[in-house]
């Protein structure tokens, strides 16, 4: 329950960010998809059903913000979920390098789906493998850190979540 | 081992569900766009209120900064007279820009009268955060009686139109955005299309066969055909123009007008033009029964 407000909120803030990072002057090329991160965070630190659940309840919120199609972000994520929790054994994400990597193949890999869902890809022009590589580069370079945070916060909420779980098997 | 197995298999099978769920969603809000707004309008009324938090954070965080930073190296003596400064630095900094946007509302007020139109003046509070769409969000909405489908304009032209509506907020899909189509004519020679966004800073006019002139600079206007678009709203202006062998159409690329990744105020259309008051006579007396002169 703490896990899916959690993920919730974050999905919230983010998408809020998103939205006013482009209004603030930057560039929109290079404005980082942060809940791909959390896509990418999610199939390797929760491999199991709910993961795969908040995957598509966070792309179903992105599907949400463009007022237009509902669906395609939420498939696109729990596509990627799906792929990397299955691989999540053989990955790690543990170097920056590798977070880095796996962020960036995520990004162009949602965004290539995402336009199979939309059916728009005879109607693409040059200056959209340009955006989809320029976003998927400034959310690589940011992703270890957002990674490390969430890592953190995340077990910071398992932990108190454990610990009231137990405190009430105890009773 | 065979725990790891079983829910990898459970991932799997989940994922295969929601990914038919996704695809279902997707056809299914294609056929119904109401379905997409109403959770876009319930989002954005609890997104907005971040933006424009995260938006105000900036503004006081630039104000401040261009308040202070020319005051770095005034010595300690002068420390209350530096506060005092920093003060007046900052006010007027803010009085800039209350100055620079009273002149932007000034320009809509004056499309307001000289086009006629009427609307509602909104600011531009946040961008389509999935970064694929092109749209909007700007800060009025269904409480200052805007609904969707009405037109958005600025002062230097067509900006789109409104998709989504919640009480306070509302998400304008801008005319570059991949579904947005507007029913145009250019402004010399009059010929007729459709201007489409393709997810670029332009648009390209569809439907112009090869024989009908167009030219590069020509000025692309609204048509007021499709009923959204009052007539005559500037779009852009043909930057090029490509005759392809083989096809009946031409290709015809369209730069708009606005700079839609500048925007800061727009005009929501609300209602029809307001008609001078020499139409409105006129239209009573035919009404009446009443001819008014004819021209011989």
């Amino acid at each position: 329950m703490a896990k899916g407000l959690l993920s919730l909120l974050y999905a919230l803030v983010v998408i809020a960010l998103q939205g006013v990072l482009g209004h603030l002057g930057l560039v929109d090329r290079f404005i980082p998809q942060f809940l791909v991160i959390f896509v990418v965070y999610l199939s390797f630190a929760e491999v199991n059903t709910f993961g795969c659940l908040c995957s598509f309840i966070v792309g179903l919120l992105l599907d949400f913000s463009s007022a237009v199609l509902i669906g395609p972000w939420a498939g696109s994520f729990v596509v990627i979920f799906c792929v990397l929790a299955l691989l999540s054994r053989r990955l790690f994400i543990d170097s920056g390098l590798a977070a880095m990597v796996i962020t960036f193949a995520s990004v162009v890999s949602a965004n290539i789906l995402f336009s199979l869902f939309r059916d728009e890809y005879p109607a693409m022009t040059w200056e959209y493998p340009q955006k989809v590589l320029g976003q998927a580069f400034s959310t690589a370079l940011v992703a270890p850190l957002i990674l490390g945070f969430l890592s953190r916060r995340w077990r910071r909420t398992s932990a108190a979540y454990a610990g009231r779980g137990s405190s009430v098997s105890a009773v | 081992m065979s725990t790891g197995v079983t829910e990898k298999k459970k991932i799997a099978a989940l994922s295969f569900g929601l990914l038919c769920c996704s695809l279902l969603l997707t056809a299914y809000s294609a056929r119904h766009p109401s379905f997409a707004r109403v959770g876009t309008s319930t989002l954005c009324e609890v997104v907005a209120p971040l933006h424009a938090a995260i938006d105000f954070a900036a503004d006081v965080t630039r104000s401040v900064w261009s308040g202070y930073v020319g005051l770095v190296n005034v010595s300690e003596d002068n420390k209350k007279l530096r506060a005092q400064i920093s003060e007046l630095d900052g006010e007027r900094g803010l009085l800039e820009e209350f100055k620079r946007e009273n002149e932007r509302l000034r320009a809509l007020l004056d499309l307001n009268s000289v086009s006629q139109l009427r609307g509602v003046a909104a600011n531009v509070i946040g961008d389509e955060p999935s970064g694929w769409g092109q749209g909007v969000i700007v800060n009025k909405g269904s409480l200052l009686g805007i609904r969707v489908g009405m037109a958005v304009v600025h002062p230097r032209g067509v900006v789109g139109q409104v998709v989504a509506v919640s009480p306070n907020y509302s998400h304008v899909l801008l005319i570059t955005d991949h579904s947005s189509g507007v029913d145009v004519m250019t402004q010399d020679s009059r010929v007729r299309g459709v201007v489409e966004g393709v997810g670029a800073d332009h648009c390209e006019l569809r439907y112009v066969s090869k024989q009908t002139p167009v030219r590069v600079g020509d000025t692309v206007v609204t048509s007021g055909m499709d009923g959204v678009f009052p007539k005559g709203l500037i779009v852009g202006s043909v930057s090029k123009v490509a005759v392809e062998t083989g096809t009946l159409l031409q290709n015809v690329e369209v730069k708009v007008s606005v700079d839609l990744d500048r925007l800061e105020e727009v005009l929501v259309v609300t209602g029809e033009p307001q008609q001078s008051p020499k139409i409105h006579e006129a239209q009573s007396l035919v009404k009446a029964g009443k001819p008014g002169k004819r021209r011989e």
